[in-house]
């Protein structure tokens, strides 16, 4: 391996990724936008997360600068390919359920923590009528369906970070900091959103320093587990499936979490975020570890078999 | 097998067909972004559509008028992917029949359904690609509506999509059996057969059937249909593509089982 060729076309495909998506964050700040605190996704943010592409289109990009070729299965591919064989088919199951109960376990820790928080009477004050409660209870179904189908901006994301830099910086330096230094500069490539409020919106405690903080702690545990299955899989397509249904919020219990119930450092969005992200931190740990075995043990990491 | 996808890529003018669909996307990108959609002009919710009782047209703004003909191009786009996988079906078929793909894949170390199970691949790619396509147009169509009713109108429809991506699975299901074991020819004379007798089943719905359920039948009718009926909406969208998928593996296995014979055990 030329570590040197190697640094340049993962600096070349940082940059891209970097400029290309920032100028889409910055064009919809500097408008004067902002993202919803109420957690509802409108027509603009939706058109700002056509953004999740860029990543995708900067590996292109890279790869043409840099000559890197478009294989799209094998060593050094794009790891475009799908097999099911060797039991492979389990990582995209691992997929489509592993998102629901981190969610569930998460909402679940959180009602444990602020038992006042539930709110029977919720999904009425959202808007969902009695009559439509059966909703609720299909939500999570739903959600693993259609953002496997709709997966395309998770797949653009995935194709840059688990297809491309992950890779890449586990060869240059190994795992343990490949997924920590992978999974911050994932975190700060969120920073622009996290500003105007994504995933915590903009009234909390130390904004906005602690909530880029958090963005780094969550791409680093979901970057753990993103590996993990890309990893198993030999694809980036269940890191795609896991990444887009993640997005979804596919969970029961948030239908019944009042947050203006909660009290003390526990209502501060931050707060509440770490205790929700908690399990997800423990099943990346683990899933972590068994990497690590997995590579003690000799086996090479991003090296799918060839295709049969 | 991805020698196999590139051939059917290439078989369909797959770089151009790419070309185009991006250039078509960057233009509409521009073009909506040029002219966004009216903010706060008439909802759907209120229940009039410019038109007054006397059926004149009433209130229409330029932009009202631009967002009508702009609505009209997902929309457009939503209708032509439908068609599309149905023609490429045919052209992959017909291409490999010119060149006699099928009896050179027998000498290739390929599995014994590889080249059955490149047709179904290619094509559930194909309709995957398209699907995105079309959501895609759809969150650039909505990212500057405004709040108005083309912007309802898009949203209904985009949660719609999964039931139109389906009936391109399920009309794939049903050609790919035909043409992979009769040949494109005989296939598409099956394929005339089964269209023609599904119009006729329209035409005596039509002579014989109960026509009150489409009395007053409009957009708003249609858009208040499914906020009434949001459950059903939602299940439909949910099962419908699963059961679309489940349909295109019994249609792949089928297809296999048919031609067992005509295949050769390479690799097991």
């Amino acid at each position: 391996m030329d570590k040197k060729l190697e640094t340049k076309r993962l600096w070349v495909y940082l940059a891209f990724a970097f400029g290309l998506t920032w100028i889409i964050f910055f064009a919809y700040i500097f408008s004067g936008n902002t993202w919803a605190a109420n957690g509802e996704i409108s027509g603009m943010e939706q058109f700002v997360s056509l953004g999740m592409l860029c990543p995708a289109l900067s590996v292109l990009l890279a790869r043409y600068v840099t000559k890197e070729g478009f294989a799209v299965t094998g060593e050094g591919s794009m790891l475009l390919g799908i097999s099911f064989k060797d039991k492979k088919w389990i990582y995209f199951v691992i997929a489509m359920l592993l998102p629901w109960i981190l969610f569930e376990l998460g909402n679940g820790l959180t009602l444990l923590l602020s038992p006042g928080a539930f709110d029977a009477d919720y999904p009425a004050f959202l808007g969902i009528a009695d009559h439509e409660q059966a909703i609720i209870c299909m939500q999570p179904i739903a959600m693993m369906i259609t953002s496997s189908l709709v997966s395309f901006c998770a797949f653009g994301e995935e194709a840059g970070w688990r297809g491309y830099m992950m890779p890449k910086m586990v060869k240059l330096w190994g795992l343990k900091k490949a997924v920590l230094i992978g999974g911050i500069i994932w975190g700060i490539w969120h920073w622009p959103l996290t500003c105007i409020g994504h995933n915590f919106g903009r009234d909390y405690w130390g904004y906005p320093f602690t909530g880029f903080a958090a963005m780094c702690v969550m791409c680093i545990s979901s970057g753990m587990i993103l590996t993990f299955v890309t990893y198993k899989s030999g694809s980036i397509w269940p890191a795609a499936i896991l990444h887009a249904i993640n997005n979804s919020s596919p969970s029961i219990l948030q239908y019944y979490i009042n947050k203006e119930k909660m009290t003390g450092w526990r209502a501060d969005s931050i707060g509440s975020f770490f205790i929700f992200l908690l399990p997800e931190l423990i099943i990346a740990a683990c899933l972590y570890a068994r990497l690590r075995r997995e590579l003690a043990a000799g086996k090479e990491l991003f090296t799918p078999g060839q295709e049969k | 097998m991805a020698g196999l996808l590139y051939k059917d890529f290439i078989g369909i003018k797959g770089k151009r067909l790419v070309c185009t669909l991006l250039v078509c996307t960057v233009l509409f990108l521009i073009v909506r972004l040029a002219f966004p959609g009216n903010v706060d002009t008439i909802m759907m919710e209120e229940g009039v559509m410019w038109e007054s009782e006397t059926g004149e047209l009433e209130g229409m703004t330029v932009g009202d008028v631009r967002d009508s003909l702009l609505v009209t191009l997902p929309l457009l786009l939503i209708a032509s992917c439908l068609m599309l996988p149905s023609s490429w079906t045919a052209a992959i078929c017909k291409n490999d029949e010119k060149n006699k793909t099928r009896q050179f894949t027998r000498v290739l170390p390929l599995g014994k359904n590889a080249y059955i199970a490149s047709k179904y691949i290619f094509i559930g790619v194909a309709i995957y690609v398209l699907f995105s396509l079309e959501t895609m147009w759809t969150i650039i169509f909505n990212g500057v509506a405004g709040n108005n009713a083309s912007r309802e109108l898009i949203t209904a429809f985009s949660q719609f999509l999964p039931v139109f991506c389906g009936i391109s699975l399920l009309f794939a299901s049903v050609e790919l059996p035909f043409f992979i074991t009769f040949g494109v020819k005989r296939g598409m004379v099956i394929k005339t057969a089964i269209l023609e007798g599904a119009v006729f089943g329209v035409i005596a719905y039509l002579l014989f059937g109960n026509l009150k359920v489409f009395e007053n039948f409009d957009i708003y009718v249609f858009l208040t249909w499914c906020k009434e009926n949001a459950l059903l909406v939602l299940l439909v969208s949910i099962l419908s593509p699963v059961l679309d998928i489940v349909i295109f593996w019994i249609s792949y296995r089928i297809t296999c089982s048919i031609n067992r014979n005509r295949e050769v055990e390479i690799d097991g």
